[in-house]
């Protein structure tokens, strides 16, 4: 994908069959699935891990343990692998092995003395990887004779051959022709066709136990053969899946609009592609008065978010207005229904809410020392609690606090690495709910609410987020030729008022041969610039509007 | 088949930059000059035998810039004869000259006169002496006075004094007596300009830095408003949203670029529009030199309009004028772009009127006339 090279990042895993002749003279086949890292992946990097029998840990000379790997090194450490540490980009300037060393025995408690410094770009010390990968990893365990058992961990949609599956053949072998089961929904496919990576793809008679590969069979949705998913033999299943498979929950929603309107069955035509492709995030038509018809969509977390927003954009050619994310809030009824709340528009009123929870985290941050004072604010503006603080060594701290996690996903992050120069690094998991004094704010435009703008806050922090959600909005939104006024609203109750004033004149003076020049590229900027705005009532409310209040606070 | 066309020369010299100007100008050295003119005369010899202008009879000639009479008078009409050489002129041609009122001498206006320049156009810009130091323009009010009737001397029919309202300082009050100051000269025509603060000049700086005031929106609606009561009343008639003239004396050369008329411009960071397509030439003197040093065009931009363009383009500034543009053209355009419904509401807004076939910016439509262009673009 496009997107990981630009943004250096493993979206999707990948897995490659090599075969290496050895330095004891024989010749072994190695399977290698490089995973992504980031947590809003962590389930399936989870079954990642379960496909194999130990793990490379890869850790970068420049930047040291960060906090998400952490949280990788425990994924491994409960599929029981054989860790083996390589420290790598030690080619680089900024390199420094031995402080990166006691940082994994310090942070992450491996023994870090035999870790493995390496360049992969160069090519330096990857043989002696490949000779530990023999020494250490124990070999694959399966029978051979026992029923097919392979655990899916990963899967794309292709035009042509439907869903390719990625598959760990953990018992028996799988060859086209099989009827396989997938134990999950009992569905059962015709196996057309396997093979590996090498990293060509490479077509193959059968995969064998013990061996990573591909198989299509004529599959038609990435839905029916979920991560964490196992396939066994139609005929002669085995007895038990794999444990650990689940449902992963979309922990982030927010609306996405097409800016013209006209498009809206491209946009569901790409939202169904993509989710050919991606099985993670869900989507349901809304419809709201300001943006009209759209979907509510659901992601793993914010850069699942921002992944599938702009492939909207750049693989189907859309133009997308985006409503500010929001987590999933439960609320109890007065009369004692328990619903599920991922749009504020689906709020109840206020006097039929018994009890409204919102979801917490245990975020952990490590720094390097001189920026902690910087995050144990910003958290404590952030509604958080603080767990622990923790030296890594005397120069890094790793920080941890419970916190609501829609403080989290609105910029927190953005202001994380602004605050530390981008040293710092995050990690979450999820703890559960809590009842928490939550309200929703509403943001009305020449006395009109925009559903598209209003947002469930702590009670404490709605105040000073209506004001300066009020402001913001004053810079985002061009004047025009008539008063705007901007309000921030709880339930009737107004707690903000800024006013645009009117364009009085917008006239060029002087019209001649280079003006006109002129001119007609200012309009032609501007009606660029047009498609991203949307009209609320007679407003024209550009894009980042509808997404300030990720932009409250900012300088 | 062809409509008329014009022909611009801009002649990029200035003996200083004024604090509002953001066009392309070089300041004025002797040496400068020659290397430009034979470039230009080498660009109006090569432009003279292009498709869609050989052949062709201009309306008008006008020479802008810059600040034409930089030059000497006997090299416009060096230039003019260049042009008569290797153009045809109809036999009316409007031929104008921009001169600035403090550097033009009786016998350079006698000599412009006498080389068939029958249209001069003073930059006035003010009659008060403090605001023109204000804006840093080095000329006093008595000079556009004696220059108007130095010109009427040596024979000129048409006079145009600039004019601009909003400058630092200037009250409605001073305004006013700018105005009559200038009535009391009887100029056939007057372009009265809102100042405006372009990006990149001494004003905009100044005015980031809190050292001069922005113009005050509400104080120019009432100056332009003060200026059609007052010029009107004197029987100019607004032919344009800047422009004022006595009947007859609209500037023929001018009204081709709101009317989707042709006109070819020469000299550095000129533009043309000749037969559909658009093109610029490129506002650096040294690299417009080299271009036409080598027979090359100087041209750095062209864009071929579709036919839909053009009519887009005769609509958004047609509507300038004040008789607007026939209501047929603004109703094809609306289809052409499927923007029927942001015009209705534009003519319900009333910032669009119709008058018998035409449709015209209303006095609202004038004060907004870019937003009106933007929702019709």
């Amino acid at each position: 994908m496009d997107l990981e090279r630009e943004r250096g990042i493993t979206i999707k895993a990948h897995a490659v069959a090599i075969r290496y002749k050895a330095k004891d003279g024989k010749t072994y086949a190695l399977h290698l699935i490089d995973t992504p890292g980031h947590v809003d992946f962590t389930y399936e990097v989870s079954r990642s891990l379960a496909a194999c029998e130990g793990s490379l840990l890869l850790v970068d000379a420049t930047q040291g343990v960060q906090a998400q790997t952490i949280a990788n090194v425990n994924l491994a450490m409960a599929n029981k692998h054989v860790i083996i540490p390589v420290i790598n980009k030690i080619d680089l300037a900024s390199a420094d092995v031995e402080n990166t060393k006691r940082s994994i025995s310090d942070v992450l408690m491996l023994d870090a003395s035999d870790a493995m410094p390496i360049s992969a770009k160069e090519g330096r010390g990857v043989p002696e990887v490949l000779e530990a990968i023999i020494e250490r990893i124990p070999p694959p365990s399966g029978d051979p004779n026992a029923p097919l058992k392979a655990l899916i961990f990963d899967s794309w949609f292709d035009n042509y051959q439907g869903v390719i599956v990625l598959t760990r053949i953990v018992d028996g072998a799988v060859r086209p022709g099989m009827k396989i089961k997938v134990m999950s929904n009992g569905r059962t496919f015709e196996v057309m066709e396997v093979g590996q990576f090498t990293p060509k793809r490479v077509k193959k008679t059968e995969l064998l136990t013990g061996e990573v590969g591909y198989l299509c069979a004529n599959m038609k949705e990435v839905a029916d053969v979920k991560i964490g998913d196992t396939i066994t033999d139609a005929v002669q299943p085995t007895s038990e899946p794999f444990p650990g498979y689940k449902e992963v929950k979309p922990l982030v929603f927010c609306g996405l609009y097409s800016t013209d309107t006209a498009k809206y069955e491209d946009l569901r035509d790409a939202l169904v592609k993509l989710r050919l492709n991606d099985s993670s995030f869900v989507y349901e038509p809304e419809t709201s008065l300001a943006l009209g018809f759209g979907f509510r969509c659901g992601f793993l977390g914010l850069l699942h978010m921002e992944i599938i927003q702009e492939r909207l954009e750049r693989e189907y050619g859309l133009t997308l207005i985006t409503t500010a994310p929001t987590v999933v809030y439960r609320v109890t009824t007065t009369k004692g229904e328990v619903l599920e709340i991922d749009n504020p528009a689906e709020l109840p009123p206020p006097n039929s809410i018994q009890s409204f929870e919102e979801p917490f985290i245990l975020a952990t941050v490590i720094t390097p020392e001189r920026y902690m004072g910087a995050i144990l604010q910003l958290c404590q503006e952030r509604r958080g609690i603080q767990r622990s603080i923790h030296f890594l060594d005397p120069t890094r701290v790793m920080i941890s606090y419970e916190m609501p996690l829609n403080e989290v996903i609105l910029d927190f992050y953005d202001k994380l690495k602004s605050r530390t120069q981008g040293y710092a690094s995050l990690d979450y998991e999820l703890l559960g709910y809590r009842e928490s004094d939550l309200v929703k704010l509403d943001i009305l435009l020449n006395g009109e609410a925009v559903d598209a703008l209003s947002f469930i806050t702590h009670r404490d922090r709605s105040y000073p987020r209506g004001r300066q959600l009020a402001e913001k909005m004053k810079e985002l939104i061009p004047r025009q030729m008539f008063e705007i006024a901007i309000q921030a609203a709880i339930g009737n109750k107004i707690i903000a008022r800024e006013t645009i004033g009117a364009m009085k004149k917008n006239v060029t003076a002087k019209c001649y041969g280079g003006d006109i020049t002129r001119k007609r590229k200012l309009l032609e900027k501007q009606k660029e610039g047009k498609k991203r705005m949307k009209a609320v009532g007679s407003v024209e409310v550009p894009q980042e509007a509808f997404l300030a209040i990720l932009k409250v606070g900012e300088e | 088949m062809t409509g008329p066309i014009g022909l611009y020369l801009h002649i990029p010299f200035c003996r200083q930059r004024c604090d509002f100007c953001a066009f392309y100008l070089e300041l004025h050295r002797d040496a400068a000059v020659e290397p430009f003119l034979r470039a230009l005369k080498t660009e109006i010899r090569l432009q003279a035998e292009q498709e869609g202008i050989t052949g062709r009879a201009f309306q008008s000639v006008y020479f802008g810039g810059g600040t034409p009479t930089a030059l000497r008078a006997s090299q416009l009409t060096d230039i003019l004869a260049a042009v008569r050489r290797a153009m045809r002129l109809t036999p009316a041609c409007e031929i104008t000259v921009e001169a600035h009122p403090g550097t033009v001498t009786r016998s350079d206006l006698a000599a412009l006169a006498e080389a068939g320049v029958n249209r001069i156009s003073f930059g006035a810009e003010s009659m008060q002496d403090d605001e023109l130091l204000r804006i840093g323009r080095p000329a006093l009010a008595q000079e556009t006075v004696a220059a108007v009737r130095s010109a009427r001397e040596a024979g000129f029919t048409s006079v145009n004094l600039d004019l601009m309202y909003g400058l630092p300082g200037q009250s409605v009050e001073s305004w006013n007596r700018t105005l009559s100051e200038c009535l009391a000269l009887a100029p056939d025509h007057l372009s009265c300009y809102a100042l405006t603060v372009e990006a990149g000049t001494r004003l905009a700086h100044d005015i980031r830095h809190g050292r001069r005031q922005a113009p005050d929106e509400s104080l120019q609606i009432e100056m332009d408003q003060t200026a059609q009561a007052l010029l009107s009343g004197a029987g100019y008639h607004r032919y344009e949203i800047s422009n004022y003239a006595r009947t007859g004396f609209a500037c023929r050369h001018n009204l081709l670029y709101w009317t989707n008329g042709d006109y070819l411009g020469l000299g550095p960071s000129a533009q043309s529009f000749v037969r559909g397509a658009r093109f610029g030439n490129i506002a650096n003197l040294s690299a417009y030199q080299a271009a036409l040093a080598g027979n090359r065009p100087p041209i750095q931009e062209r864009t071929v309009l579709t036919e839909k363009e053009q009519v887009r383009d005769a609509v958004i500034f047609g509507l300038r004028l004040g008789r607007g543009i026939p209501t047929r053209l603004l109703r094809e355009h609306a289809i052409n772009y499927g923007c029927t419904t942001k015009l209705a509401d534009l003519r319900a807004r009333q910032l669009i009127e119709e008058d018998g076939d035409h449709s015209r910016l209303s006095a609202r439509g004038r004060l907004h006339a870019d937003s009106v262009a933007e929702e019709l673009y």
